[in-house]
């Protein structure tokens, strides 16, 4: 069972069988820790939780909140004065001017190369794997974290490894 | 036996300028290269097949990484670039068997979370396939798992230091 597994499971209880969740969370300090971090939540949640309202004042509730929708909005009719009617001109013609700036300058911009791009960060002492199928693009993005005995400095050792490695070729 | 005759002093000090000059000329370069703050940035290709358990001999000495990267495949070295970069330079690796070219430009040295920027993008027949920014500390790694239609796998690794 993985860590990942195990931290869905906390947080979303009812998938994973219990006695090897029990099994792994014994032999995981990390998902022992989070485990934990889930209960403090949910006493607080359960200590602090608003009360669940009365079948009959949701009945209630929604029947107002139906009549609301259902009834024509009618705003007033107000005539604007001389001096209102040329503000809201100049403010309908700046508005188009800003529009039309804006618009040509999209237009004149170079087109970008690329259509979207991503953005991934490497947290320290992890390697991040960015999976790409064909047609999908990317699927998944992976941080592979230190395994159990390991610290953050053996993964960094390890990527120093392959990459030192591999500034010592070409490899002909 | 005859002694070589000592140069005359003007020519002397000529020579010495000429010889000054010419050393100058030499480290200044040098030195304004070693200034110009840049990363060597290394690239390569890996191909995985799922299931596997070969591993190519020229990549023995690293094998026990890959296996912890990417456990149950078998690897074989396609293509490995590094070269010494400074900001907006960049370095390309083209993996030859699958057509794919992988790049990665140099975006900053060292920004302010203390990670290097790279732009990294994955191009096959001209279309670029993948771009993304990727922010990594120095001496880490980023890897694109690209799935090829076979099942098989092309891993491109990037890291700077």
């Amino acid at each position: 069972m993985r860590c990942d597994e195990v931290m869905r499971e906390l947080s979303a209880p009812g998938g994973l069988d219990e006695s090897s969740l029990a099994e792994h969370l014994s032999a995981c300090p990390r998902c022992m820790a989070w485990s934990a971090q889930v209960d403090k939540l949910n006493r607080v949640w359960n200590a602090t939780r608003p009360e669940e309202p009365s079948s009959s004042a949701f009945d209630t509730m929604w029947a107002k909140t139906e009549a609301m929708v259902s009834e024509p909005e009618i705003l007033p009719f107000v005539s604007a004065s001389g001096w209102k009617r040329w503000g809201l001109a100049l403010v309908t013609v700046a508005q188009a001017a800003v529009i039309l700036i804006a618009g040509m300058y999209g237009l004149s911009r170079p087109t970008p190369a690329i259509a979207s791009m991503h953005d991934y960060r490497v947290e320290e002492g992890t390697t991040l794997v960015v999976r790409l199928d064909g047609s999908r693009g990317v699927i998944s993005a992976i941080e592979v974290r230190p395994q159990r005995g390991e610290s953050d400095t053996d993964m960094v050792a390890a990527d120093l490894d392959v990459l030192n490695y591999m500034e010592s070729g070409p490899f002909e | 036996m005859s002694r070589p005759i000592p140069p005359q002093p003007p020519f002397r000090r000529a020579l010495v300028v000429a010889l000054g000059l010419l050393l100058t000329g030499m480290t200044l370069p040098a030195l304004a290269w070693q200034a110009v703050p840049g990363r060597q940035v290394t690239l390569f290709g890996i191909h995985a097949v799922p299931g596997g358990n070969a591993v190519d001999p020229k990549l023995k000495k690293i094998e026990p990484q890959l296996k912890k990267l990417f456990p149950g495949h078998s690897f074989k070295l396609v293509k490995t670039e590094s070269k010494r970069l400074t900001v907006g330079r960049s370095v390309t690796c083209t993996m030859d068997t699958t057509g794919f070219i992988a790049g990665a430009e140099l975006i900053n040295v060292l920004d302010g979370d203390g990670n290097v920027q790279f732009k990294f993008a994955l191009e096959l027949n001209g279309q670029t396939e993948f771009a993304t920014l990727v922010r990594t500390p120095p001496n880490q790694l980023f890897f694109c798992d690209k799935m090829l239609p076979d099942g098989s796998r092309l891993l491109i690794g990037l890291g700077g230091r």
